[in-house]
């Protein structure tokens, strides 16, 4: 099988602000044609991320024509599978991912969709601003969440992070070491209350953001 | 195997609903249905149906494609009564209501609240459910129809107590039902059989459904206490019988303030966005969210894969597009409070020139319900058979059966592990994993390997409190 090489620019930003910017290489199998009753060989099923211009099941060279005139300046991601003739799912070794490096976060090598990273404005910046910095751990791209306030807690309450469901919050001071895969989801929820349980007693101060970490940076 | 992903339409950053105008149409196998609200302004509620599967709209559509949540008070005019106003009203009365109804899609009712609230126990409901029955016999249609929602007849899940008292969910007291039938019918006759001289049991009128209205953002034991009552639905009704789940995006019960708040569970919590022109900052009041994932896994797995009704509740409040507008608070009972920061001072708030403005509060629940109607719909390579609880093991430990007797969800749940079920179609198979009970951190994952049916799979660190999909076909 040939390969296709294809230049993308993807640019990532870091709490509102663009930190990188990286040259990638787009992998794809430029098989040949099938006939002409069945689904083009090795179409691929692709979609560049907050971009529709382009349509899916089509072959890699009508693909690649579309490629270059039509990638974002902010391209977040893009995912594609192999299929062939039949249109039956080929599974490969292939990290079918741009703009994801580690691959997967969910293992198994298959594709996953990473958009760009997505935090929503802290209602209370001085009680809950949840922020996030990568690290690279083991080879593998992380993004550590942490709250840039600094809120404290008195006559008698308790600061109570619920970060993703737990049935016990983290109580005082959200860890430290809060490290989350490429393409998590997270609601946060910070409650200053007397204790953990949240009904009929209320909390005296709440806040709550919404985070999708998308792709990570290039290595 | 496949993973299967949320359906590359959705996105993060947007406040509303990619679904309803972007979902390609399809039909969901295995007579699934899932249901929901048009949102958006901008879209026609006729346009929604079909898109992502979805049969039902509660607003904008004709009958046959509505899915209807009743309210007593559409009854009468309203009465501040205690206990059960809808008592005072005769059968009859209730018969005549059910015959001003036109039989609609899916028919779902909230009975228990609002002015002429009547017990699902009384001859009152069993009347107005009969009647509807009726209509639907007259007319030679399927009757689509519901008993009330959180209904206290059916079995339900009180966070694994018995008459307040902790057990494990292993305890005979939840496992008794599983494979006894007679059972059921017996602990739960108001719903299952005829009494009091009746000619039907409301099993026979009305299909029931279980609520899932999570109250604080722990929601494992929720996910696996509504699996319990659904699957002793399951045994106590007939094979085949439609089967619901419905749920809703918020966290119902986290109260604003100990300052401000009486309690009131309509008061929540602000959320924030920037607008780019005119710059600035939006605070909304809404309810807490759930969070996105357990809301799909608890959507897919209960909604489609063990029920078979997924049925989303939310206020038919409809929202414009464009994210330069700000919500319009329409006053009075509105609990959307909007406050708009300028970055320019003395920049007027963007209110929309018609219309309500862009939502106040992100529209994931709908993501959500999307991204689980297309998982259940990429596994149509095996529909047509049912989802079992299938073998796996985490790590190099040994291998965790499904338990003989059906009641796998109990010794998951009581373990705090995985729940893993798949199914095999030929050489087509699909499964799902999905563990409640692990955290999302990158530390907690855990590699797993599932048996589906002869074929052994291993996936590296799952990520906890994710649903992960996978289909070979």
């Amino acid at each position: 099988m040939a390969r296709l090489l294809i230049p993308v620019t993807w640019t990532q930003e870091v709490n509102g602000s663009t930190t990188t910017k990286t040259v990638y290489y787009l992998k794809a199998d430029a098989g040949e044609d099938c006939a002409a009753d069945e689904t083009p060989l090795l179409t691929l099923f692709a979609s560049i991320l907050n971009n529709n211009a382009l349509s899916v099941n089509q072959k890699v060279d009508q693909l690649a024509a579309l490629f270059l005139p039509t990638i974002p300046a902010n391209l977040a991601g893009m995912f594609w599978d192999d299929r062939d003739c039949s249109g039956t799912y080929i599974e490969t070794s292939d990290d079918d991912i741009v703009g994801g490096n580690p691959a997967n976060p969910g293992g198994g090598g298959d594709p996953v969709v990473l958009g760009g990273t997505v935090v929503d404005p802290p209602n209370d910046p001085t009680f809950l601003d949840i922020r996030y910095e990568w690290q690279q751990i083991n080879g593998e791209w992380l993004a550590r969440l942490y709250n840039q306030a600094s809120p404290s807690a008195s006559g008698g309450n308790q600061l109570m992070y619920f970060m993703d469901g737990d049935d016990d919050p983290f109580i005082g001071a959200m860890p430290n070491d809060y490290y989350v895969t490429p393409g998590t989801t997270l609601m946060p929820l910070l409650a200053l209350g007397p204790r953990v349980e949240m009904y009929p007693d209320g909390y005296s101060r709440k806040s709550q953001q919404f985070i999708y970490i998308g792709a990570a940076p290039s290595s | 195997m496949a993973k299967i992903n949320d359906p590359s339409y959705l996105q993060p950053a947007s406040w509303v609903s990619p679904g309803l105008k972007e979902a390609p149409s399809f039909t969901m196998l295995d007579g699934r249905q899932a249901m929901l609200y048009n949102k958006r302004e901008d879209v026609s509620s006729v346009d929604v149906v079909g898109r992502g599967g979805v049969n039902f709209v509660r607003n904008g559509v004709s009958a046959d494609k509505t899915f209807k949540w009743g309210e007593s008070k559409e009854m009468a005019s309203g009465t501040t009564n205690d206990g059960y106003p809808g008592l005072t009203k005769t059968a009859a009365e209730w018969r005549a209501f059910a015959r001003s109804l036109p039989l609609y899609g899916l028919f779902i009712d909230q009975f228990l609240e609002d002015e002429w609230r009547v017990p699902n126990e009384s001859d009152q409901y069993y009347a107005f459910v009969e009647e509807r029955w009726l209509m639907h016999q007259e007319a030679n249609k399927f009757n689509n129809s519901f008993l009330t929602y959180g209904a206290f007849i059916l079995p339900l899940f009180r966070d694994w107590k018995i008459g307040g008292v902790q057990k494990l969910p292993t305890d005979n007291a939840f496992k008794k039902y599983y494979g006894n039938q007679a059972l059921v019918r017996s602990d739960f006759a108001q719903y299952y059989l005829p009494i009091g001289g009746r000619s039907h049991s409301l099993h026979d009128l009305v299909w029931s459904s279980v609520k899932d209205y999570p109250q604080y953002p722990y929601e494992a034991n929720d996910f696996c206490g509504h699996i319990w009552e659904m699957e002793v639905q399951k045994i106590g009704g007939s094979p085949g019988d439609p089967l619901g789940y419905v749920t809703t995006h918020f966290l119902e019960t986290l109260p604003d303030s100990v300052n401000t708040s009486d309690g009131d569970i309509h008061i929540g919590i602000k959320m924030s966005r920037r607008l780019t022109s005119p710059a600035g900052l939006v605070k909304t009041a809404v309810h807490p969210y759930r969070d996105y994932d357990q809301m799909k896994a608890s959507m897919f797995v209960m909604g489609l894969c063990i029920g078979n009704r997924l049925i989303y509740w939310d206020t038919p409040n409809q929202y414009g597009a464009n994210p330069n507008t700000v919500y319009k608070n329409f006053g009075e009972g509105d609990v959307h409070t909007v406050e708009w920061f300028p970055d320019t001072p003395g920049t007027p708030m963007p209110l929309p020139s018609s219309g309500s403005g862009y939502p106040p509060e992100r529209q994931i629940g709908y993501d959500a319900l999307f991204s689980a109607c297309h998982i259940y719909h990429e596994m149509r390579g095996t529909a047509g058979e049912e989802f079992a609880y299938l073998p796996y093991k985490i790590g190099n430990g040994s291998w965790i059966e499904p338990e003989a007797d059906g009641s796998s969800i109990l010794s998951h749940a009581t373990a705090k592990r995985w729940v893993v079920m798949g199914r095999r179609s030929g050489n087509n198979r699909s499964h799902w994993a999905y563990n409640p009970f692990l955290s999302k951190r990158r530390s907690a994952a855990q590699t797993i390997t599932v048996s589906n049916n002869g074929k052994d799979y291993t996936y590296q660190n799952l990520q906890g409190r994710v649903l992960h999909p996978y289909n070979e076909i």
